[in-house]
């Protein structure tokens, strides 16, 4: 660019920037137009702005801390008037949990990438950190410009579910295993393919977990279709559907189990919208691994923010499990009122009879109270 | 007689004019096809370095830089998010009608839809796209009109498909063929969003605009006597029209690259 190409494009951001700064009445733009910078033509800059992605850099440190603290007050029976002790719990809850990332890239084609993990619960254990664990160590290696290979200890995520996550994510173990993936983006939507250990003392090629899956869009829905393979375990098939219709995303993921001794399907069915200031979220499990085809379940969030103008964002949700009729409600309002600092108050409460899913194992509360209130505040920062 | 002398030029006058401004709908699509081609890069690559302020009504302002990567050719682009720092690595990729969302966080893709807002401005992530009225959209009508110091054609434009973000829409374009304001419509005829393009930069043979000020009527904010609109102000640097790799435009580059 010339220089008066540079002071015409300067000029052309300040008045930008002056009008957004100092309009009053907004109804009209068309003061802009009185008196417009000129257009310009610029020389072909040359610029390369993928090389601020892709150039060698050293190890490059970032991480997080966050501590948490908390009170939580109910009763594991619902409350009478005439002993309201019964039942009566409560908890007090402080953790610390710090995470180190390291990201080297000693080549535009090679990466190392690792982040590992530490806390502390002072309530409940000595005063002391834990050990470092590794959440997640591998390398990147870009062969031949279009096949992109990740080796090591990641993450993996297949599926769609939100509400009811890794149940139809059939991959979700593998942050637990160490993992080679190759990708080959150009091929249709994308093509990957998987080899995975997910147990120790494997002596056998056969004792691998093989997995793939493909992804395309066929007439503005996405279709992805994945298979994952282990000898002892046998073959779970998913297929996920994706589509937005009226601005609504709805999706669906089915998986399909089979071995030697049963073959069962589970499906997932879910909408997303969103609007300015509103997310709901609705989705249905049906697991058929249950005999009788009887095991049925759905959740609903919505979540908004600013609450009445207010700086108070809250959250809804319900979840329901048909087959014994028990399910959770919440209530829960967050605030920011300083910087790394956020308040939530929720109101977490189960029903169904004592011995129903979500009234013990799928009880959102560790103490699997009926009814509980829970603030906590939570100091997270990033660097 | 001299009334009738002065009558009769008028009219002569008048025809003149017409006849040389008034136009056919065919005029007017042509004219649609003529925008499209001069801020479409059907022979190479476009990327470009894109700052989106957002004041909110009552003026509380948020920044927003990303990087795009385009190829009208065969409707792709890359979006690569730098700051906010909360939200560095995340990226939008578009391939033909479909978005997918990338959380750096999660590591995991969103497939949505391309109309919606980008990082919740009042810019859409269907505003990174090329240029396509003539495809999207068909002329109802036409007039001329002066915008500020540009003489522009002012056309009404209903959607042919419902693929597009606004139904209805009304634009000015200037004898340049580039457009200069927007005026987006719902199908009842609320109107939506305002933006302006005061000025563009030329990069090779086709035009990229310089910087676009939106006004968003949905929301607003009554602050004494006075009505404020969220106004986001969008300011694009650095453009280039070098070549770029066919996997840039993929989920897994989308991945390598994310921070």
């Amino acid at each position: 660019m010339t220089y008066r190409g540079r002071a015409r494009f300067v000029a052309t951001i300040l008045s930008f920037a002056a009008t957004t700064l100092g309009a009053q009445e907004e109804g009209s733009l068309d003061e802009l137009f009185s008196d417009p910078v000129e257009d310009t033509i610029l020389v072909e800059t040359g610029t390369d702005h993928l090389s601020q992605y892709v150039t060698e850099q050293g190890i490059k440190l970032s991480g997080s801390f966050s501590a948490e603290g908390g009170v939580a007050a109910g009763w594991t029976s619902w409350p009478v008037l005439s002993d309201p002790s019964a039942g009566f719990d409560g908890t007090i809850g402080l953790t610390s949990t710090v995470t180190l990332a390291f990201d080297a890239r000693p080549d535009p084609d090679f990466r190392l990438y690792g982040t590992v993990t530490t806390s502390m619960d002072p309530l409940t254990v000595d005063y002391t950190w834990n050990a470092f664990s590794i959440d997640e160590l591998f390398i990147d290696y870009t062969w031949v410009g279009d096949v992109f290979i990740r080796m090591g200890q990641h993450d993996i995520t297949w599926g769609q579910a939100r509400l009811f996550e890794s149940i139809t994510d059939i991959m979700a173990d593998a942050a637990e295993g160490f993992s080679l993936r190759a990708n080959l983006p150009t091929v249709m939507g994308g093509v990957s393919v998987i080899g995975m250990t997910n147990r120790s003392g494997i002596t056998s090629y056969r004792q691998i977990v093989y997995a793939a899956k493909v992804d395309e869009v066929v007439l503005e829905t996405m279709l992805s279709l994945g298979v994952r393979y282990q000898v002892h375990e046998g073959l779970n098939a998913l297929l996920s559907v994706k589509r937005v219709l009226w601005g609504v995303d709805l999706l669906s993921d089915v998986v399909v189990h089979y071995d030697e001794s049963s073959m069962y399907p589970r499906v997932l069915a879910g909408f997303f919208k969103e609007w300015p200031e509103v997310r709901l979220y609705g989705e249905y499990y049906y697991d058929g691994s249950v005999s009788g085809g009887v095991d049925h379940t759905a959740g609903l969030v919505c979540g908004f923010n600013n609450i009445a103008g207010t700086p108070l964002d809250l959250g809804l949700q319900w979840m329901h499990a048909f087959i014994d009729n028990s399910g959770s409600a919440t209530a829960g309002l967050t605030w920011k009122p300083w910087k790394y600092i956020t308040a939530t108050l929720a109101l977490p409460v189960a029903y169904g009879a004592d011995d129903s899913r979500y009234v013990t194992t799928s009880n959102s509360d560790i103490a699997n109270r009926r009814i509980v209130l829970v603030f906590g505040i939570e100091m997270s920062v990033s660097f | 007689m001299k009334y009738k002398n002065s009558l009769i030029a008028l009219v002569l006058f008048l025809s003149a004019f017409g006849s040389s401004h008034a136009q056919s709908p065919t005029d007017y699509t042509a004219l649609l096809a003529r925008v499209d081609q001069a801020v479409s890069f059907q022979d190479h690559d476009l990327s470009a370095e894109y700052t989106i302020d957002k004041r909110d009504p009552g003026g509380a302002v948020s920044t927003t830089v990303a990087t795009m990567f385009r190829r009208d050719r065969t409707g792709q682009f890359l979006i690569l998010v730098l700051q906010p720092a909360i939200d560095k690595g995340k990226g939008y990729l578009k391939i033909d009608d479909s978005l997918w969302l990338y959380d750096p966080v999660d590591r995991v893709f969103t497939f949505t839809s391309a109309k919606e807002r980008f990082q919740n401005s009042s810019f859409r992530n269907s505003d990174f796209n090329r240029s396509n009225f003539s495809s999207d959209y068909k002329p109802v009508s036409g007039k001329r009109e002066k915008l500020g110091k540009f003489d522009t054609t002012v056309l009404d434009l209903q959607a042919t498909n419902d693929k597009v973000s606004f139904p209805r829409m009304r634009i000015w374009v200037s004898d340049d063929n580039l457009v200069r304001k927007i005026e987006d419509y719902s199908l009842s005829g609320q109107l939506m969003r305002t933006s302006a393009i005061p000025s563009y930069q030329k990069v090779g043979d086709k035009w990229v605009a310089t910087g676009m000020v939106i006004l968003d009527h949905l929301k607003m904010k009554k602050i004494g006597d006075k009505t404020e609109y969220e106004r986001t102000t969008v300011t694009i640097k650095k453009p280039s029209v070098s070549a770029l790799p066919d996997s840039v435009y993929t989920k897994e580059y989308l991945e390598k690259v994310s921070q």
